[in-house]
Formats: C-alpha cells, structure tokens, sequence
C-alpha cells in the first residue's frame, strides 16, 4: 500500500507521527509531502518530500518537475499549466500534481480539512488514487462561521463531494460536516489514540493535602484558558487548598492574556505556567496531578484529555465537539456546557473534596482509554478504511 | 501663553492612529499654544492620515512627523545606517559624540536615536512606557529630561513575567504619567517610587465633535418592534471581554428583553468573538461593524441606547468617554480606570469584571427605565464636558512639563 500524506508538518505533531510510524510499520509505505526541511527522526518506510511553498522555492520545484516528467509527462504539463497560470493558489496546486506523479500512490490524504481546498481541480478530473480528507475540528466549527474566511469554507460541500472518503475525529464533527454538505455515508469516523504505555498510570499514592489541577494543550483562545482560571479561582474561593498547572506554549497575545488573568485574579501563588515541554515531560506531569481540566470552547475530540485518561486522571471538560465521546459524565470525570464557570467550578470542587471518587473516576477513565482509544484499534480502523478503498476500485 | 515655549518630542510606535486618536489631539493642542513639538514614531501610513483629514492643524502637524529608520530587515539597518550616523553628528555633534564614546552599543543607539537628536529637544516624551525600556540614555547623552506615560498595557500586563521590568524607568525618568489613579497605584505596586514627580491626567475627547445632533427618544425599549439598542466600541482583542459582553447579551435576551447589539471594531480576536457569537446563539441580533471613523463612531453612538464595555484589562478608554459625551448611560466593567470614568449610579453602572450577569442586570434595569437613561445620560455629558475638556489637558501636559524642567 503505497500513502501519500499531503499538507502536514514536519516533524508532525505527535499524533500523526504515531499513525505514521504505527502503518509504517505494518508495511506500508508512506510519503509525506510537506513544506518542511525532512530533517529529525525518519521511520523506515517513510520518505519526506519537500514541496516548496512558495515561488522562491523554485530549484525545489524544477526538481520536483523533472521528476514528474520521468514518471508522468502528461501530468507534469499539466503541473506546469497550473504554475503558470498565475498565483499562490496554482503554484500550490501545480507543485501537489508533481508530486503525486512522482509517487504514484494508491491514496492521498489530507489531513487537515482547508490544506485540500486549493487541490479541489486535481480532485474535480478522473485519477487513479483515492482521496481522503480529514476533518479535525477548528476548520469544520469555527473557520466556516467566519465571513473573512467564507471563500474557503464555502467550497467545503464541493471538497466532500469529490472526496472518496471523509475522515473524521468525532461523531460530534461529522453532524457538523452535514451541515456544510458532508453527506454521511461518505464519512468515517476514526478516533484519535493514544499510547498506553507511554501515558501510563501513577505507581505511588500521592499523600498530600492540596489537589494538584493540571492543563495541557497550546494556549489559543478556543481552549479558553480565562475560563479555566475564573473556574478554580471559584475553587480556591471554595475553600479547596488547589494548585493549577498549565502546560502548552503560548504566542505572545495569549501569553499575556493568560499572565495578566493570573495576577488579576490573584492567583499567581497557586497557578504555575510551565510553556511547552516535551510529550515525556507531560506524562511525568500528568501523573503527578490529581485533576485534569479542559474548557475549551471548540473541539474536535482533544487528545490531551484522552492522554490524560490514559493516566489515570478524572476529566473535568467542557461539552465541546466529540468530548463526550471521550469522557462519559459522571464515570471518567464530569463535562459541563461551554462557557459555564459555574459549573466548571462544581465538578472541581466535587473532585477535589472526595478522594475515592478521583480514584474511581480516574481508573474508569484509563479503562475506557485502554478499550477505545488504542493505538492497534486506530490502527485497524485506517487499514480498514485504506485497504477498504483499494479493493472498491479492482471489483 | 503661560510659561515660555518648549521643545517637545513625542515618541511612540505609529503616528496618527484612529485608535489613538489622542496622540493625535494632544500635539496639535500643544502647537496651538505655541510650543514646538515633534513627533517620532516607527511608522506613519498614509491611509491613517486620510482618516484625519479635515482636522485642525493637520498639515503643520504633518510637517513635524519624523520616522525612524528602519530596523528590520536587518540588511536596512546596514544601508540606512552610514547616513543617518553621519547626518546625526552634522546635526548635533556635541550629543553625538557622546554617543559614540560607548562604542558600538552607542553606534546602535545613535542610530535609533537619530530622528530625537536632530530636534535637540529639552523634553522627550515616550507615549507608552514599554517604548521607553533601553531607551533613558537620552537624558545624559542630550541634556533633555525624559517623560514616561502608561497608558493601559504598559502596566496591566506588558513584563508581568519580570518584577524588574521597569526599574530602569522607575530610576531615571524624570516625570512619569499616568491616565488616572488605577494606574498610579499599579506604577507603584510594579516599584515605582511614591515620590516620584508624577501627574494624573485623564484623556480628553473632542465634546464638541461628540455631542448628540439630534435628541435621543426616551420611549420604552426592548420589544420585537423597538429592540434596545446595545453598542459597543473597542478593538477586538480578549483585553476588551468581548466574550463577557456577549453573555451578558444573552443573559439580557434571556430576561425577555429584545437587543440589537452593535460591535465597532476589528482585531485578531475576530474570528473568536464571531465564534462566541454563533456559540451563544447571537448572530442574528449581534451585528460586528469592523473599524469605523470617528464620524461613524458618532453615528452608532447616536443611534444606541446603552453603551456596553466588558474590558478585563482597560487604561481609562476614550470611547466610554465619547459614548458619555453623547448622553449614553454606559455599563461597563470595573476594569483598570473604568471606576474613575464612570460614576456608578450617576453616567452609568460599574459592574465587576469578568461577571456577565451583573452586566446583564444592569442592561436589563436600563432597558426598563427610560427615564433612568435620560438622567444618566445626561449627567455623562454634565460630566465629560466639567473634567474631560481638551484645553484642560494640554494646560495640565503643561504644567507638568514645567514642573519636571524644574520651573515655577
């Protein structure tokens, strides 16, 4: 099975880089067109290909031309059309064309929903590999509410309609996609996963008196952080001896937001902002902390929450996107409406105060993790739906 | 003209802006008493300028505009920079001199420097205190005395991370500013000293250009027919709380009482207060504007019924000014200068930040009572036109300035 992944970072986030290395490793091989350096680790079967992003990155593109000509002179024209024919946008499409000539895959996948728009003319003609896109959230709730923005979002119906399948990370984002267009029986919903071993359970009871509260995830303002905080300050009001810490980094704006909100809520003695760290970092973290919080305003499905189940933490978040298909309330932890400080603040307070409760609702959280969310389960799913496509084309 | 003449330069990021309009008031009121003021800035657009056009002492003003060189890409700093070193030291060699005894450190400040140096100012001005940060040189290296105002961000967030952010300032400059008490007292939790020469002096809005043109109707407001009209004023980013402000609305809505809510304004916050607004179930009653003229803030203004300001981090806000002096009863947070802006229970209702539903309350309260709107308004514009005059400012500006140079 020959995948070329389109559009993503590299090195990737972390989980697209367990997709890939977990598919590598079942034999396929993988090509991940990016505008990135390949530099970092590179897993066996996995080639980087370097797509220049813009025009300044001709040398890169000429390759690439040359390349496409050896293997596909017919669409290396046509790639050259598309450059020449004016714009970021055509430049962008041209370079895609090279490169999937060159690879000849059996499938594309984008894996973020708006990368795939400027390609929709590749998608419109007749050709031989399977598209795929996927649909993460932000781009399917947020981006298309923003008339700025409308140019994009509104050819989303169009992109799904000349998609052979649509990916998404929660049942939550596909009733979202239909609103846009998204017809249902086009759509695969594959949840994210997580590695067990490495966000594994705390092996020492923690004997200490004040709960330790932890955040993970960038600071942007869909995840809401000045909620977050107004919602333990409540907790601190409450009489509950708390400590919160914050782990994601931040760009300037948001970090002066959330520096700001600390001290103008006196916080600054119980809340610990420690920036990005490495995903090790994070599992040391999380298993030190007692409560995770998540108040975001918009989500696909978040992999921070499902990596602090994994841990063995009870979840208090937010009723945003798939989060209750991560957290069941009143199992794994307690999932509150949007927005609602109040209620975020109850849930905590509820937690902090019953030791037994942490500890069921924790150990549920994990077990659900190891039943649902593993990485050989999200595997199964992508070779189902990879293979699955394959085979629709020889009958 | 009390006093005698003085050379000023005023030092900030942009000049003019339409969000800081008061720079803007601030020199031309200073020129037209008689005092011969520059202004440095790091940029000046000329789509900005269109904005202003029509106003007093524009052109002479335009005149007194200088840019500093480029400092980035860094390849400029290597073209501009023989130039304007040497043009310093024909201009002012004595200063320049001493600048270039600290070696290449003071080759990089010269060349920042450069536009100040050639006005031989006696008082540099720095309009944000986080400009002013490396820059307190200038007093020995010209014989100036060197003017710090905080405006907002400088003190509410701007180096919260470094409890020594500010010392330099703290230290050396010879006056500081601050918009009101609020900030004052921030000044000097972040260390500045209590006996520092200082002046509060609040912003100042043009009354004469914000005053209603034609009388507000009083009548009952709040139904399908006759929504209460809610406007908002500010650029969108989180200081401003536009996520408060919504929510209250919703919470105002869900009290039975119908709104058309206006949003002037635009930022990067865009595409989150549009998110709120679909989140919270708004779009149809919360209409975003985008960035407007003065002229259009005054229309919007004219038309509302209550002015609406949620901001969690606030200096003292001109538009709460504006929106007072066009007899709007305001309900805003009690953010930064807020409570000294408004007079709870008399131009308006200070509620606590962060706190949606006393805001929505005292919408709700506002929409019920029309008489109650008459009065504060009113009394808004009793009060902007007594203690936020603009000729009060520059005469205090002054004052303050003769007091830092050390005369009577």
């Amino acid at each position: 099975m020959h995948l070329l992944l389109l559009d993503i970072r590299w090195p990737p986030e972390t989980f697209l880089m367990r997709k890939i290395e977990a598919l590598a490793g079942c034999g396929y091989r993988i090509t991940v067109g990016t505008v990135d350096a390949p530099r970092g680790h590179i897993p066996e079967n996995v080639r980087v290909l370097r797509l220049p992003a813009s025009r300044r990155g001709w040398m890169t593109g000429v390759r690439l031309f040359l390349l496409a000509m050896f293997n596909d002179p017919m669409q290396a024209f046509h790639g050259l059309r598309d450059v020449f024919r004016g714009g970021l946008d055509g430049w962008r499409l041209g370079v895609r064309r090279w490169a999937i000539a060159v690879e000849k895959p059996q499938i594309v996948h984008w894996e973020w929903t708006l990368a795939a728009v400027p390609c929709m003319p590749l998608l419109e003609e007749a050709h031989e590999w399977h598209a795929v896109v996927s649909c993460r959230g932000a781009h399917i709730s947020i981006a298309p509410l923003n008339p700025r923005r409308r140019a994009e979002s509104e050819r989303l119906g169009d992109l799904f309609a000349c998609v052979s399948r649509v990916h998404a990370v929660s049942e939550a984002i596909v009733s979202e996609g239909e609103g846009l267009g998204l017809r249902r029986h086009k759509a695969v919903v594959i949840r994210p996963a997580v590695d067990p071993s490495h966000f594994r359970e705390s092996d020492a009871i923690r004997k200490d008196n004040s709960v330790q509260i932890v955040m993970t995830g960038s600071l942007i303002w869909r995840k809401a952080m000045e909620y977050a905080l107004l919602a333990f300050q409540r907790l601190r009001n409450a009489g509950v001896e708390a400590e919160l810490e914050v782990l994601g980094g931040a760009a300037k704006e948001e970090r002066d937001r959330f520096l700001y909100t600390v001290d103008d809520l006196e916080l600054r003695g119980s809340v610990r902002w420690r920036g990005a760290v490495a995903s090790d970092e994070v599992a040391q973290r999380l298993r030190e902390a007692d409560i995770f919080l998540h108040a975001s305003h918009s989500e696909g499905i978040s992999n921070a929450v499902l990596e602090a189940m994994a841990c063995g933490l009870p979840v208090v978040c937010t009723d945003a996107g798939g989060m209750r298909e991560a957290v069941r309330d009143g199992i794994d932890g307690f999932v509150v409406p949007v927005r609602d400080v109040e209620a975020m603040a109850e849930a905590l307070v509820k937690l902090a105060r019953d030791h037994d409760m942490r500890r069921r609702m924790g150990a549920a959280a994990r077990q659900r993790v190891l039943e649902e969310f593993t990485l050989e389960k999200q595997t199964r799913e992508w070779r189902a739906l990879y293979e699955g496509l394959v085979r629709e084309r020889r009958h | 003209m009390a006093g005698r003449r003085m050379r000023i330069v005023m030092v900030c990021p942009s000049f003019p802006k339409t969000s800081e309009t008061f720079l803007f008031q601030k020199a031309a009121g200073l020129m037209e008493r008689g005092h011969e003021v520059m202004v440095v800035c790091g940029s000046s657009e000329e789509w900005e300028w269109e904005r202003f056009r029509g106003r007093a002492m524009l052109e002479d003003l335009r005149r007194r505009v200088r840019v500093t060189a480029p400092t980035r890409p860094r390849w400029k700093v290597g073209i501009h920079g023989p130039g304007v070193v040497a043009r310093s030291v024909r201009n002012n060699a004595k200063a320049a001199g001493r600048y270039l005894e600290a070696g290449l450190r003071g080759l990089r400040d010269l060349y920042l420097d450069a536009e100040i140096l050639a006005a031989r100012p006696e008082i540099v001005h720095f309009e944000f205190g986080a400009t002013a940060l490396g820059r307190m040189h200038l007093r020995e290296r010209l014989g100036c005395k060197v003017v710090v105002s905080f405006r907002g961000y400088d003190l509410n967030f701007a180096g919260l991370h470094d409890p020594h952010f500010y010392d330099e300032v703290w230290e050396k400059a010879d006056g500081v500013h601050c918009l009101g008490e609020d900030l004052w007292k921030r000044a000097q939790r972040r260390g500045c000293p209590a006996e520092k020469v200082h002046a509060l002096i609040p912003p100042a809005i043009d009354a004469e250009f914000f005053r209603c043109s034609e009388p507000r109707s009083f009548k009952r407001a709040g139904t399908k027919e006759r929504p209460l009209r809610l406007l908002s004023v500010g650029r969108l980013e989180w200081k401003k709380g536009y996520e408060f402000a919504l929510e209250a609305a919703q919470r105002v809505r869900a009290a039975g009482v119908e709104i058309d809510y206006r949003i002037v304004g635009d930022g990067s916050y865009y595409e989150a207060v549009v998110f709120a607004r679909h989140q919270m179930g708004l779009t149809d009653v919360v209409t975003l504007c985008g960035a407007m003229d003065r002229e259009g803030v005054r229309r919007e203004m004219q038309w509302a019924d209550v002015f609406v300001h949620a901001a969690v981090s606030e200096g003292f806000c001109n538009a709460v000014l504006e929106a007072q002096a066009m007899e709007l009863p305001v309900v805003c947070s009690d953010a930064g200068g807020l409570p000294e802006n408004v007079v709870h229970g008399m131009t308006g209702f200070v509620t606590r930040r962060r706190h949606p539903k006393e805001m929505a309350e005292r919408i709700v309260e506002l929409a019920r009572d029309a008489e109650l709107r008459r009065k504060m308004g009113e009394a808004g514009r009793e009060r902007v036109e007594k203690h936020f005059r603009v000729e009060d400012q520059i005469r205090a500006f002054e004052e303050f300035y003769q007091k830092v140079m050390g005369e009577p």
